[in-house]
């Protein structure tokens, strides 16, 4: 028995990890068919658009008119020659294409025009 | 005179604390830990309305998808289609072999599954130079 659970816990040790720092557990991600896999790279930057007006990044909440100015401040952050670009997690169905839209024209307000839309694999 | 000896008293590892620690960690891990769910990207430039705007004049064939929602996506004002037969559309035009770019629009209050549903159609058939129109402003109260 007592190798049994040792067996168990290494796997969960092993196998398990706890919810990434950028990313918001409160998002159901819509799915799709197409893409390939999500990987973070330096320059990129992911925002979590939890719901109309509300964004998350790095687990802090703000407002969508902030995004210009935090985006603003990434950029500097990042060297001149790397390409800025902005990962959308969005949720499926509290977002609406109004709300897109705003977040468009925030990205577009702080110079990025390189959006990548975070899905999940599946759909009809 | 008779000296007792000490006798040197064995490590043992108590086994029932061990067994204790190991089940709370095991439940502990059970209970939060999450698998890894594999995310997906989708590519496209935002918002390039402008840039759409010129291309119409060049060589480039340029399709303006219009999302109310997954079953009734309007294609250049004109014919309606489902997310399936999007597909099916939109694997056809990118079998003709001619550069196309792809506006998707929608209505204010389309969810956000309807247009990635979209998008997704386009991605599936390789096209990749997707844009999106952003909503006009309302117009102020006077």
């Amino acid at each position: 028995m007592i190798d049994t659970i040792v067996i168990l816990l290494i796997f969960y040790m092993t196998f398990s990890r706890f919810a990434d720092a950028a990313k918001e557990s409160k998002i159901t991600l819509p799915q799709a068919k197409a893409g390939s896999t999500l990987d973070i790279r330096p320059g990129n930057v992911v925002v979590n658009l939890i719901e109309a007006d509300t964004i998350s990044l790095d687990k802090a909440e703000y407002k969508l008119t902030q995004l210009p100015g935090l985006l603003l401040k990434f950029k500097e952050t990042v060297p001149k020659d790397q390409k800025v670009s902005v990962v959308l997690r969005a949720d499926k169905s509290n977002v609406k294409y109004k709300d897109i839209s705003d977040f468009m024209k925030m990205c577009a307000k702080a110079g990025i025009v390189d959006v990548t839309f975070a899905t999940l694999e599946g759909g009809k | 005179m008779k000296l007792n000896r000490r006798h040197a008293k064995r490590g043992r590892v108590e086994i029932i604390p061990m067994i204790d620690t190991i089940l709370i960690l095991l439940i502990f891990y059970m209970s939060f830990s999450q698998f890894k769910v594999e995310e997906r990207r989708i590519d496209a430039n935002l918002p390039v309305y402008k840039t759409a705007a010129k291309a119409a004049v060049s060589e480039e064939l340029e399709y303006t998808l219009h999302v109310k929602d997954r079953d009734n996506i309007i294609v250049n004002g004109g014919s309606s289609f489902d997310s399936i037969s999007l597909r099916d559309a939109m694997l056809t035009l990118a079998s003709v072999g001619q550069k196309v770019r792809i506006i998707i629009e929608a209505e204010p209050d389309t969810v956000y599954e309807d247009v990635i549903a979209a998008l997704d159609a386009c991605a599936l058939a390789q096209l990749t130079k997707v844009a999106f129109r952003p909503l006009a402003e309302a117009p102020a109260k006077p």
